[in-house]
């Protein structure tokens, strides 16, 4: 499975904060994710919420969650705030895993100023394209 | 094992994180839960990793000037990328 959240900027001035679902059916893993996933093979698309329609923007932010497909958020929640916690010495971009799950974040300067907002707003879109009703 | 001081970090993100998705502000019994576990947290690290705490907490993170992505067509079934390096 592969979670995309990503603020992207059209060139009308337009911004707002797109996501995505993928699956990765009959992968499973511990830690890393197996050569390829998710940049070579991002998985089949499932879901999708578009407020800015691609393509050609500007990505100014991205969180993304790959894991098992068979992953779900009582298990990437407490691995997020984990990884977040850890991640917050480092300068951004930041990636790595957690347990079952690989977090990747990235946002640009302007974010960063406030980037723990930032992250709450694109983990709330990840929500919406990988829900409770999951469960 | 997690340490004190990264899980008062945790704590903090996770609490930033349910006030942002409640809209702004968590119920008063819900912030209290969160103040109690920060609370007991703090008091059980040394000087020393409360003051790397409050660094962590104040320090501005420094990130590139742009990302240089832009976002891609997608099509739901296909397996495209949601993004790729700006041309």
């Amino acid at each position: 499975m592969f979670l995309v959240a990503q603020r992207v900027l059209a060139a009308t001035g337009h911004e707002g904060i797109n996501a995505f679902r993928y699956a990765h059916a009959g992968y499973t893993w511990y830690g890393l994710p197996p050569p390829g996933i998710p940049d070579q093979n991002p998985g089949i698309l499932l879901e999708q919420r578009i407020e800015i329609p691609p393509p050609g923007n500007v990505v100014r932010s991205y969180l993304d969650v790959v894991a098992p497909d068979e992953v779900f958020w009582p298990e990437i929640r407490p691995a997020f705030y984990t990884f977040v916690g850890h991640a917050q010495r480092q300068p951004l971009p930041w990636e790595g895993p957690f347990g079952r799950c690989y977090f990747r974040i990235g946002m640009d300067q302007l974010l960063a100023k406030t980037w723990r907002l930032e992250i709450a707003h694109l983990y709330r879109a990840l929500e919406s394209v990988y829900p409770i009703r999951f469960l | 094992m997690i340490g004190a001081a990264e899980l008062y970090l945790g704590l903090t993100m996770q609490l930033l994180l349910e006030r942002a998705m409640a809209g702004g502000t968590l119920p008063d019994e819900k912030e209290a839960i969160y103040v109690d576990e920060l609370d007991r947290c703090w008091w059980s690290m040394t000087e020393n990793e409360q003051n790397d705490v409050e660094a962590v907490l104040a320090q501005a993170i420094d990130a590139p000037t742009e990302l240089n992505a832009t976002d891609t067509t997608l099509t739901l079934g296909t397996r495209e990328p949601p993004r790729q390096k700006a041309a």
